[in-house]
Order: C-alpha cells, then structure tokens, then sequence
C-alpha cells in the first residue's frame, strides 16, 4: 500500500518527545498553547464584554505566560544569540544548542514561568475582577 | 517571518498595558480617560491579527502540502485577516465615538 | 571465539517489500551477542545464519559513511555505531528511518533528498576562473575563519536528522537540516562568493523559516556536527542582509606557491 511505503509520520509526528532533548516538547507546547489563544482571542474580538471567569482566567494566564516566555527565548536563539560559537566537534559531543548558555536560558525561562503564572492567578482568584 | 518576532514583541507591550489598564483600578481609571488607551488599542489589534494569522497559516501550510495550497491558504488568511480587522475597528469606533 | 559471556537477544524487525506485501510485519529473531557485538553485527548474522532474505544496507561499518541509519528502539541511529548491549533492553526493535520512501525491508530511498539538496549548489562558487584552472598558488585562511565553518563539514550526510525533524513529518518540501547546515557551510566559508546564488533556495517558503528549533537534528547527529546551530547562524545572516545589505564581498588572499603547477584543459560545452 502506498501509504505504507510512504513511511511519513504525519501530524502524530509532532508528539513523539520521548527520545529526544526537552526543546522539542518546548516546541509542542508552544504550538498547543497558541492554537488555544487564538480561539480565546476570536472569541473575545467578536463578543468584547465576554471573559472567561474565575478558573478560566487561570488556564489563559497559564497559555499566555508560556507563549509570551518561551517566544522571547525564540526569538534571542534563532537570531543566533546565546547559542555558543562554532567549535571543532571534539567526541563526546557537547552540542552548543543543548548544552551550555542556551540550557541556563531555559532554565530561566522556566523560573520566570512558574512566578508569573503565580502572580496572574493571584490577580485573577483573589482581587475582584473589575 | 521577521515581522513575525517584532509582532509579537509589540503585542507584549502593548497586551501588558491594556491587561492593566483593565484589572488594576488605580492605574487604570488614568489611562482610560485619557486618548492613550484607543491608540493602545489599535496598534494592539494590528499587531495580534498579524501574529495570529500568520501563525495559523504556518501550520496549515506544513500540514497540507502544495503550492496551490500554499498560496490559497495564504489568500484565505489575508482575506480574514481584513475583515477582522473592519470589525474590529466598526466596534472600537462604535465604542469611543457612539454619536457616529 | 570470543571468551566473553553471551547472552541471547530478541531482535524484532520490519520486514516490507512494497512490490508484493500489502502490508508491512514484524518478524522475530533470536541471536547471541557478547559486549562488542553491534546492531550491524547482530544483523549480519541473521543474515548469514537464519534468514538470507533481509535486506540492509551498510557500507564502511565505522560511522564514515552515512549508510546504515535506522530506528533502533524507536531513536534514529547508526547500526554500525550501536552496541547490543548498550541498549538495556531484552527486545531489539529495528525499522527503516523515518520520513523517507522504503525500497525493501530496512532500506530508504535518498533520491529525493539528493535532488533537493542541488538547489542550494552545494560547492564553492568562484569567479576567477583563470586561477581555477591554472593554479598558482592556495588560498589563506585564519584559523578563527576555520572554526567558523568546521564544525558544519564534518556532516557524513546520513539523513538521520531530516528523520528526526517534527516539520519533515508532515512537509515533504521542507529542505531539512541536512541540506540546510550544508548551504550554511558553504555561506561561511571566506572562499565562496555564491550567497546570492543560494538565497532563492533558502529565503522560500519551504527554506529555513519553516524551522522552530525543535533541536531534534542536534541530539540525534553521530558526528556532533549541530546542524540546528547551523540553521539559526544561517538566519542571522539572512535578516543581516535584509536590513543591511551585503556591505563587502569576501576578499580572500592567494598565496602564490612556486610549487603548484597544473594546466587544466577545458572540457568540451563546459561552462
């Protein structure tokens, strides 16, 4: 059967993170949690008094604050910065886009993640929504 | 694809300020009188319309393949993109300026 | 006869032959292998001693080549380059690579990607053609312009990060990373002048903006040659020249060397 021989992945493709480095699950959840602002985004356009109360808030102050953290790591690495400058490949290979500065960025925006998904709930939970 | 990244720069932006122009009351009653908050606004519009769609778009082209697909995929955007946008700014005039 | 201790491994393999089967099955083999048996090795012996029907391909057997790339436990690597029982694992899942047409059992087809990789003319473009002809000297080259490109020379073109990329998944377009880190090695290098040449190629729709820097390409590559830090260098120089402009063309100096004669004859039609 031709589809057989074709031996493409197909969109499931996306979602196998188990042998590879953590970017790439960085890379899925990024895409999911854009495809979900775009829905909350169309909605609150065409009906603009509409917000999604109470734990909604939380679930879009948790998509928002990774997309927005995350987007700002893309757009520092695929211009080239803190990704290491092109060395001899020495065996065992510590590849500059895995290990290294781009690692402790990571790490950092992770950090950030977790205090600021913090500080929206709080604004969202617990001060009266206006 | 440049546009790409400094879009979604602005949207940061411009996102913080309205997010607090609406849930902080202290700060927020001062920039909603004044004519800071429809500019605000306006570019944030622009700005996230751009993003979105041409986000959307990169993933409808990766998933269908063609380049017939490609460039209707890209005249499909374009063509939502500019209505949302008449919307978008028919409300926003509707809003700020209620005797037109 | 080695005197290490063997132990016996179950290998389950792919087995496919597009011009009879319908579909594609798993079969079973059982095989003994000590500490320094590899996955080339162990299918070798399947080969010679239970089923002569196997069909894989393999070359130089010490990871120079780029031809035994496969799925082994579901991670792309090379076969030859693969201890047994390195894996831990008591069933040895073998499949062809991911992502690419299968001619028979483990072996891939590589046309395409050949094909696509000579739109972005993977050779050093010069224009001083009587120099290229009759040599008279080698051209210089800093150490610090030699790191540049280094790194992203030493790819055997094995086709194993094409496989792992989530965009070449699902866009039989996309250039990938192999073709990608080889338009970038030859942008890099202070000896070319063809960068125009190649933007056409690089700058479309199916060029290197498909790319989200999902790393996968870096962490399956045998020989550490990076080719997602390949891809985003490649970027800047793009957007460099977008808001800049080209600002000089590379200037290269010849050394002359009284030793290097060579009169090259031009071959017939050739230009």
């Amino acid at each position: 059967m031709a589809i057989y021989e074709e031996n493409r992945e197909g969109v499931s493709g996306w979602f196998r993170i188990t042998r590879y480095s953590v970017e790439r699950a960085l890379y899925v959840i990024q895409r999911l949690s854009g495809i979900g602002i775009v829905i909350f985004a169309f909605i609150h356009l065409l009906y603009t008094s509409w917000h999604p109360g109470g734990w909604g808030d939380v679930i879009l102050g948790v998509l928002v604050t990774y997309h927005t953290l995350n987007g700002l790591r893309l757009v520092l690495t695929e211009h080239g910065f803190l990704i290491g400058k092109p060395t001899r490949a020495v065996y065992p290979y510590r590849k500059g886009t895995l290990y290294g500065s781009q690692r402790y960025l990571t790490m950092a925006i992770l950090a950030l993640f977790v205090i600021f998904v913090l500080i929206w709930s709080y604004v969202a939970l617990v001060i009266p929504a206006g | 694809m440049f546009i790409h990244y400094i879009s979604g720069l602005i949207i940061l932006i411009t996102g913080f300020i309205h997010l607090i122009a609406n849930n902080l009351p202290s700060i927020g009653t001062i920039v909603h009188e004044s004519i800071f908050y429809p500019v605000n606004l306006i570019i944030l519009l622009s700005a996230l319309l751009y993003h979105m769609l041409n986000g959307v778009r990169a993933i409808l082209i990766e998933v269908i393949p063609g380049k017939c697909a490609a460039k209707a995929i890209t005249w499909i955007m374009f063509l939502v993109g500019i209505t949302l946008y008449i919307y978008g700014l028919q409300v926003f005039l509707n809003l700020f300026w209620p005797v037109e | 006869m080695s005197t290490d201790k063997e132990i016996e491994v179950k290998f389950r393999i792919f087995r496919f032959n597009p011009k009879t089967d319908f579909a594609p099955r798993w079969q079973e083999y059982n095989v003994k292998v000590d500490k320094s048996t590899t996955v080339l090795d162990a299918l070798l012996k399947i080969k010679e001693e239970q089923d002569p029907t196997l069909t894989i391909r393999y070359s130089c057997r010490q990871a120079v080549c780029g031809s035994c790339g496969m799925m082994i436990n579901d991670k792309q690597m090379l076969a030859c380059f693969t201890r047994v029982l390195e894996l831990n694992s008591n069933i040895i899942k073998v499949a062809p690579l991911k992502n690419y047409r299968i001619v028979k059992d483990l072996v891939t087809d590589f046309s395409e990607l050949f094909q696509k990789e000579r739109q972005v003319k993977p050779y050093i473009i010069r224009h001083d053609f009587e120099e290229l002809l009759n040599p008279t000297g080698t051209y210089k080259q800093t150490e610090e312009e030699l790191l540049g490109y280094i790194q992203f020379a030493d790819c055997i073109e094995c086709g194993m990060c094409n496989s792992a990329c989530p965009v070449s998944a699902t866009d039989p377009l996309y250039l990938g990373p192999m073709i990608l880190n080889r338009a970038y090695r030859f942008i890099s290098d202070p000896r070319d002048l063809g960068f125009e040449q190649r933007i056409e190629a690089i700058d479309s729709e199916h060029g290197c903006w498909r790319c989200h820097f999902a790393a996968s390409c870096s962490t399956v590559c045998p020989k550490g040659v990076d080719p997602a830090k390949a891809i985003q260098l490649l970027r800047r120089q793009l957007v460099k020249k977008a808001v800049l402009g080209i600002s000089s063309p590379k200037k290269v100096e010849l050394i002359p060397m009284a030793h290097v004669k060579g009169k090259l004859e031009l071959p017939k039609g050739w230009q």
